[in-house]
């Protein structure tokens, strides 16, 4: 070795001493940095998130260079209680603007449906090609035979609207989503009239006591759930009902666990408590509703002023005075009772007729008495698994610390006898006379599906409308109970079109789907993103997303109307529904689309929808285009916006308008223009449904309990609204990407399943496989799933609505007005069994 | 010594140094290889993540600054009581921990997510930090051991020179094992590390492995060269590691009874891995075969045997080396604050990790091949030069 | 656009906007705060993805995190009188008045920036990444880069600041390069439960002290004696039925 061992030595230590001395040396830097100020962006535009949740939170999106890398929400409402609303998926949504699954241009299908092989095509031939079609199919079958069905996300009044718009202009059938989505609660049409009504969210704070019931507002209300604690810290009780200990749960202040699909009895266990103890506000069921309206007891039909003297009105109602001891009448043109009559709710009484018979007949609400007399506590207790106990408490409590006001969600609704559920719950909000006043009323929050101006100039040109027919019914087909005024098509579907839908995922008893799938001609869908709805679609057309576009929003949850406002230009070829339709009009009748689309864009769209309301009393007073854009315009509507106030407050008679339905429509639904919580209809009586009662869920009668032991529940996760973020790379860092289904121990141990392990859902309809989450907070005899995981996060299987049933209750088909009287569907009615796999 | 003998040695040993020399160096660089792999790819290639943030390096890092006190507390204390026992080891005590520390000084590079920017260290050192206290200390320490092997390869030694030099030495010595200590030891965050217990346990741990080390050369070193301890030293050695292993056994028995007798839930739980948990099989396997076994050895007739002398210093070695897996490991599987879903992994793809596991890569393994060939060749280079070159075989 | 065309984010806001974010009075030297109240934080994770969005946290890697007081995430736990209960506890970096990673930071940098409110920041470019500082912190809320950063989309940087180098560590700012403009951090004006309240520990007069006060806010492991600005606010009592 050429260097001596002294030199290696020597060599080390120099160099140890130079280290040291160097590090002694100090010549320190300063420390720290002065802070740097946030990049900068080209501009920030306010837009409105609009993926089907009912939050309509305004969002700011940063844009620079041409790309959005942030957004973040306006927080900039009026009433600043509402800022800032948003949550973390509409914080995350650039991930799915710029994300792999986006569709950039439009694709023609080259291989079988299904199999995901397409070719990239110019908007020329796709438009042609899908023009042409459909042309090709409604001069062949009719234009009725096409459905076009366009789902909440994504849009607004404007170009949901150019939907409805085109469907008119060439007589397609339009679809419906509300009732198509279960979330067209049944009981409110039934029991007030209406679609539905809800009091607004910030009207939650007013209440002192708060039933929340199939609903999980902590997960699925996020930008709202706050008002909640504000009605806690002003001294509110919360009391939360549902068969899973859910996010909600762990918030209240009592938590009732009860069996899936048993809200019924449970409710009418609270109205007994109620109308035993007496806290039940006679006054007001005098005023309001049908209670001393005289029921004939043969017919089952009420007694009218016509039965009871010729030339009488078959429009006037009778009740009887116990001040006289005989029938007096009562019109509908105002509520109230009139002055002087002290009108029975209870008893039984002999009414002479016209034609000298005598009848017995009794007012509705002592059908209605008879009923939750039948409901001890101890018989609800038996059915719905809640302790008779409680039942008395939530009664004692419920009608003494008011107002209450009664939250429903999903969970109560998603049955196929829901509107029973939901006629349960409005009884007790009826019989406290929470109906109607601040921090009260029975609001059930659904869907973002609600028309709050007058949308019809744009939607029914020249008052043009399509056939509009519930999409349940391209899956079941006609029923024998159907409607006569539902319209289907002579020579049934031929074809789909679909916007914004994940139709292949989200629609019920997907297996059945499927098949009538087959059956179309035709079959288009109109997305952002490929999903395995666009897969099987024969041509797909990318859509631009509320960030690229110009929309007019609102929601029931808060009265803003916002616009949507295009921060940056359409991401690869993708147009919006407008520019989509008005070529495809041009292609297949030029006349329609000169009267109905040329010259037509967003801002006329939208100028047209608000002038139509910019009248004394109408819903857009004073809105015009320069104001939205600056922000959110409240509706004209009360402060706070509470249901039924000029009918509890003014005697206005029910219904109030349920737009964009005219009120002819729906009047039919209250003979008596009152609250009914009895109805004569035919079909109530042949059901035995004339006044609420609780039936057991109807997939038991499909499913035996036996061989299928487990309620299969599919509630709403909070990480995606429905299918819409499930492919969201920030959010599947957090919650794994893994769908699980939520079992009690008592039954995964029965079953041998242990947490984690894989296993299979299934019941005739369907199955799929997953891991299960073995938890206490299960319900015992529940299966629970999240609904909206995309097919490609299962082990196998389409999804949960492979096993979700599609039955149509024929107490939905009394009468037809889409998405207002109309099928709902029962997602969570629903049996199932689990095995290990 | 006859010259057949010398021809014979010589020829025994040229045959297979090539060998040795060669699979030294082809670690070196297989070790430098993955050292540069890592550097590009940054230290996503380990099996580290943010819960478990210190791994095999900073484990082999405590493993290699432990091997280095032993030796020279063994000379130095030597030195200091005069005794003359293990006289004829000192050279090789001295040069066993210069190379350890030069390499423990190396190893903290690879666990560096910029190694590039390690002269900010030396600019603007934050006097607050252990860190920079070990620098300081393994400088100094490198410098005395540097000095002492200078001293002892003289051919006139100064008399005294090395007993000045173990006044240095000693303190010196068990300085650099506090101060690793202390840079576990201090931190609030890691309610197992932060016992004032921790520098001895570092202390005697290094003691046993140091001595271990030094028992496992001198015994190869005169195998292969014609270098020759004293007659008898060994069971001297015994004799120590005996003491030594009874220290360390008691401080760890001292730690895991208050721990254990303290009932604090965060604390019990920490323990109970080590007991009970993931980490039992290694614990177990110190206990038995780093502590017991050993024990037995040297406490026993059987230390009259080198081969069994010799086995027990390398189970002390590697129960030692088990040791700071534990100690690294315990505190890095609990994060104080315990709420699921934990820390986020750190990668993409990684998410959180409520319950980590940490599996070192085969870029940490062959990064720690490199750093034990390199401390092998180290000394090897060091016994052919310095402490049995040729012209100073003994008689 | 160009460059020059460009402006800051802050600014760029539209009026009611900028309004609901403003920071407000603050004392002559700030030490900046926080109070995020447990009773109204419903585990949604918003001010989590906010964060991750504003200052281009990479994939697989959160500054700000929601803690589930549960079995696992968003799972319950059995309590005391075996009652279900759950809830969440957002985590980030406390920004402690006696930070012990600032302590141990070899190169210094770690910093307690007196200047900024007393906030603990991290020069990036100091940085050797030995990562002691994400063993002394007690809260884990450290986070590394140990390969090059990967995000969710391609071809341009999302997000209001730098992106960081691989090797080095990383944590919350209090968004500080927000705070020079006069607004609060993004997970404060984030939360749609309205749980964060943001503001200057000097001042006993704001409504961050007060609160804290009044709620009798606590700080986390505050046994361990870093004296974090950041507070939670317990749950109140709740009325059973």
């Amino acid at each position: 070795m050429p260097i001596t061992r002294r030199q290696l030595l020597v060599g080390a230590g120099a160099a140890t001493g130079v280290a040291v001395a160097a590090s002694a040396t100090v010549l320190a830097d300063e420390v720290g940095k002065d802070p740097v100020p946030s990049l900068l962006v080209d501009d920030v535009i306010r837009t409105t998130c609009s993926p089907n949740c009912t939050g309509s939170c305004g969002q700011l999106a940063f844009v620079r260079d041409g790309k959005i890398v942030k957004i973040q929400q306006a927080a900039d409402y009026p009433d600043a209680v509402y800022s800032p609303r948003g949550c973390m998926k509409g914080l995350s949504y650039h991930l799915q603007i710029y994300g792999p699954d986006r569709i950039t241009t439009p694709l023609i299908r080259t291989g079988e449906r299904g199999s995901g092989e397409f070719r990239e095509a110019t908007w020329e031939e796709a438009l042609d090609k899908v023009a042409s079609e459909l042309k090709r199919i409604g001069d062949a079958y009719g234009y009725d035979s096409i459905h076009v069905f366009g789902q909440v996300p994504g849009s607004g009044y404007v170009h949901k609207g150019a939907n409805y718009r085109a469907s008119a202009a060439l007589g397609m059938t339009h679809g419906t989503s509300f009732d198509y989505n279960g979330d067209l609660p049944m009981a409110m049409p039934i029991t007030f009239g209406v679609q539905n009504a809800e009091h607004e969210a910030k009207d939650w704070a007013n209440a002192k006591f708060l039933l929340i019931v199939g609903a999980n507002p902590i997960e699925t209300r996020i930008p709202d759930a706050h008002f909640l604690f504000d009605a806690a810290a002003n001294g509110a009780r919360l009391v939360v009902v549902d068969p899973v200990f859910s996010g909600t749960a762990s918030k209240a202040d009592t938590w009732i666990r009860l069996k899936p699909g048993t809200d019924a009895a449970f409710a009418l266990g609270v109205a007994n408590v109620i109308l035993r103890e007496e806290l039940h506000d006679a006054e007001y069921l005098r005023s309001y509703t049908d209670a001393p309206l005289l029921v004939n007891e043969t017919t089952g039909k009420r007694l009218r002023e016509a039965d009871l003297t010729p030339g009488g009105s078959a429009e006037r109602f009778v009740v009887w005075d116990e001040g006289t001891g005989a029938p007096a009448t009562v019109g509908i043109d105002r509520l109230g009772m009139p002055r002087g009559v002290a009108a029975a709710l209870t008893g039984s009484y002999e009414v002479t007729l016209a034609d000298g018979a005598t009848v017995v007949a009794r007012p509705g609400f002592d059908h209605v008495r008879v009923e939750v007399e039948s409901w001890t506590p101890e018989r609800a207790s038996e059915i719905c698994g809640a302790s008779a106990d409680i039942i008395e408490r939530v009664g004692l409590a419920y009608a003494t610390e008011k107002p209450g006001a009664i939250l429903m969600g999903g969970g109560s609704n998603h049955w196929y006898h829901g509107d029973l559920i939901g006629r349960a719950y409005a009884l007790l909000a009826v019989m406290t006379g929470n109906v109607g006043r601040s921090g009260g009323g029975f609001s059930v929050y659904v869907g973002q599906y609600k028309v709050r101006l007058f949308t019809q100039p744009w939607w029914y040109p020249d008052e043009i409308k399509p056939p509009t027919l519930s999409t349940i019914y391209w899956v079941e087909g006609r029923t024998e109970t159907m409607s006569p005024l539902a319209p289907y098509p002579e020579n049934g579907f031929k074809a789909l079109f679909l916007t914004f839908s994940n139709f292949l995922l989200q629609s019920p008893n997907l297996n059945k789907v499927y098949e009538r799938l087959a059956e179309m001609e035709l079959y288009v869908v109109v997305d952002h993103q490929m999903t395995e709805t666009a897969k099987w679609a024969d041509v797909v057309l990318p859509a631009t997303t509320w960030y690229e576009k110009t929309d007019l929003t609102a929601t029931p949850l808060h009265p803003f109307v916002q616009l949507q406002q295009a921060a940056i230009d359409p991401v690869g070829e993708s147009r919006s529904e407008l520019d989509i339709w008005s070529e495809l009009v041009r292609r297949i009748d030029p006349d329609a689309y000169a009267a109905h689309f040329e010259g037509q864009t967003e801002e006329t769209a939208i100028e047209m929808m608000l002038a139509a309301g910019d009248v004394p009393g109408g819903p857009t007073e004073g809105m015009t285009l320069e104001r939205l854009r600056e922000g959110p315009v409240r509706l004209n509507v009360p402060d706070p916006d509470v249901a039924f106030k000029a009918q509890i407050e003014d005697l206005v008679p029910f219904p109030p308008v349920s737009l964009p339905a005219p009120i002819e429509a729906t009047q039919v639904f209250l003979p008596t223009r009152r609250i009914e919580l009895y109805k004569e209809e035919d079909r109530f009586l042949e059901l035995g449904e004339q006044v609420v009662t609780h039936r057991d869920p109807f997939d038991d009668g499909v499913h035996d309990p036996a061989e299928y032991p487990l309620a299969l529940l599919s509630p709403h996760s909070k990480w995606r609204i429905h299918s819409t973020y499930s492919n969201n790379a920030w959010l599947e860092e957090i919650h794994g990407g893994r769908p699980q289904v939520l079992m009690n121990p008592v039954d995964a141990q029965a079953r041998g399943i242990a947490d984690g392990d894989e296993i299979e859902v299934f019941n005739s309809r369907g199955s799929l496989k997953a891991w299960a989450h073995v938890h206490d907070s299960a319900g015992p005899g529940t299966a629970t799933l999240p609904e909206g995981w995309w097919s490609r996060y299962f082990l196998e299987g389409k999804g949960v609505n492979e096993l979700t049933s599609s039955a149509i209750n024929p107490i939905h088909e009394v009468w037809y007005v889409p998405n207002i009287w109309a099928p709902s569907t029962g997602w969570k009615d629903c049996r199932c069994e689990v095995r290990r796999v | 010594m006859s010259a057949v003998a010398t021809a014979a040695g010589t020829a025994e040993r040229r045959s297979w140094g090539p060998i040795w020399y060669g699979l030294l160096t082809g670690g070196m660089v297989v070790g430098l290889g993955c050292f540069v792999y890592q550097w590009i790819n940054g230290l996503a290639v380990t099996g580290l993540s943010n819960t478990i943030s210190w791994g095999m390096y900073i484990i082999s890092f405590m493993f290699l600054v432990g091997i280095s006190a032993g030796g020279l507390i063994v000379a130095a204390g030597a030195e200091l009581v005069g005794s003359e026992r293990f006289r004829s080891l000192t050279r090789l005590a001295v040069l066993l921990s210069g190379a350890a520390i030069l390499a423990a000084a190396i190893s903290i590079m690879p666990d560096l997510g910029r190694p590039q920017m390690v002269w900010r260290m030396l600019r603007q050192p934050h006097w607050t930090s252990p860190l920079i206290w070990d620098v300081l200390i393994i400088t100094v320490y490198l410098s005395i051991a540097a000095i002492d092997l200078y001293i002892l390869t003289r051919p006139n030694p100064r008399p005294g020179a090395m007993r000045t030099m173990a006044f240095i030495a000693l303190p010196a010595a068990v300085l650099v094992h506090s101060i690793t200590a202390w840079i576990f030891g201090l931190l609030v965050a890691r309610p197992f590390w932060n016992t004032a217990l921790l520098a001895p346990m570092f202390i005697s741990s290094a003691l046993v492995s140091g001595l271990g080390l030094l028992i496992v050369t001198a015994y190869v070193v005169d195998r292969t060269t014609e270098w020759e301890p004293e007659r008898g030293v060994f069971q001297d050695l015994a004799r120590l590691m005996v003491w030594f292993i009874a220290v360390d056994g008691f401080l760890l028995f001292a730690e895991i009874l208050t721990t254990y007798a303290s009932r604090v839930p965060d604390h019990l739980k920490q323990l109970n891995v080590l007991l009970t948990g993931r980490l039992a099989p290694v614990f177990w396997a110190e206990v038995i075969i780093g502590v017991v076994v050993p024990f037995v050895i040297c406490a026993s007739r059987l230390r009259e045997r080198r081969g069994w002398v010799v086995a027990a210093g390398v189970l002390a070695m590697v129960g030692v080396f088990g040791k700071r897996i534990n100690i690294v490991m315990t505190s890095m599987f609990m994060p104080l604050v315990g709420l699921e879903p934990g820390i986020p992994g750190g990668r993409a793809g990684q998410e959180f990790a409520p319950d980590p596991i940490y599996i070192p890569t085969w870029v940490e393994m062959g990064i720690l091949l490199g750093l034990a060939c390199f401390v092998g060749m180290l000394i090897t280079l060091g016994v052919r030069y310095l402490v049995a070159p040729e012209r100073t075989v003994r008689a | 656009m160009s460059d020059a065309t460009k402006v800051s984010p802050i600014e760029a806001l539209p009026e009611a906007s900028r309004e609901y974010g403003a920071v407000g009075e603050v004392s002559e030297e700030p030490r900046w705060g926080m109070a995020v109240d447990v009773e109204r934080c419903i585990g949604c994770w918003s001010c989590a993805v906010i964060c991750k969005s504003e200052n281009d946290v990479p994939l697989g890697m959160w500054w700000n995190r929601i803690l589930t007081k549960g079995e696992e995430l968003d799972t319950p736990q059995t309590g005391e009188f075996g009652t279900l209960e759950m809830s969440w506890v957002p985590l980030a970096c406390q920004h402690c008045d006696d930070p012990p990673c600032m302590k141990v930071c070899p190169t210094s940098a770690t910093y307690v920036d007196a200047e900024h409110g007393h906030l603990v920041g991290v020069n990036q470019d100091d940085c050797i990444g030995c990562r002691y500082c994400m063993a002394a912190c007690p809260y884990g809320v450290r986070v590394f880069n140990w390969g090059e950063p990967e995000y969710p989309v391609e071809g341009f940087d999302l997000g209001m600041v730098e992106p960081r180098p691989i090797g080095s560590v990383e944590k919350c700012t209090m968004c500080i390069h927000r705070l020079e403009e006069g607004q609060v951090p993004s997970c404060v004006w984030s939360c749609p439960a309205q749980a964060r309240i943001f503001g200057d520990l000097n001042d006993p007069e704001s409504r961050l002290v007060r609160t804290i006060e009044d709620r009798n806010g606590t700080q986390l492991l505050e046994e361990k004696g870093t004296k974090p600005k950041v507070y939670y606010l317990e749950e109140r009592r709740r009325r059973s039925l």
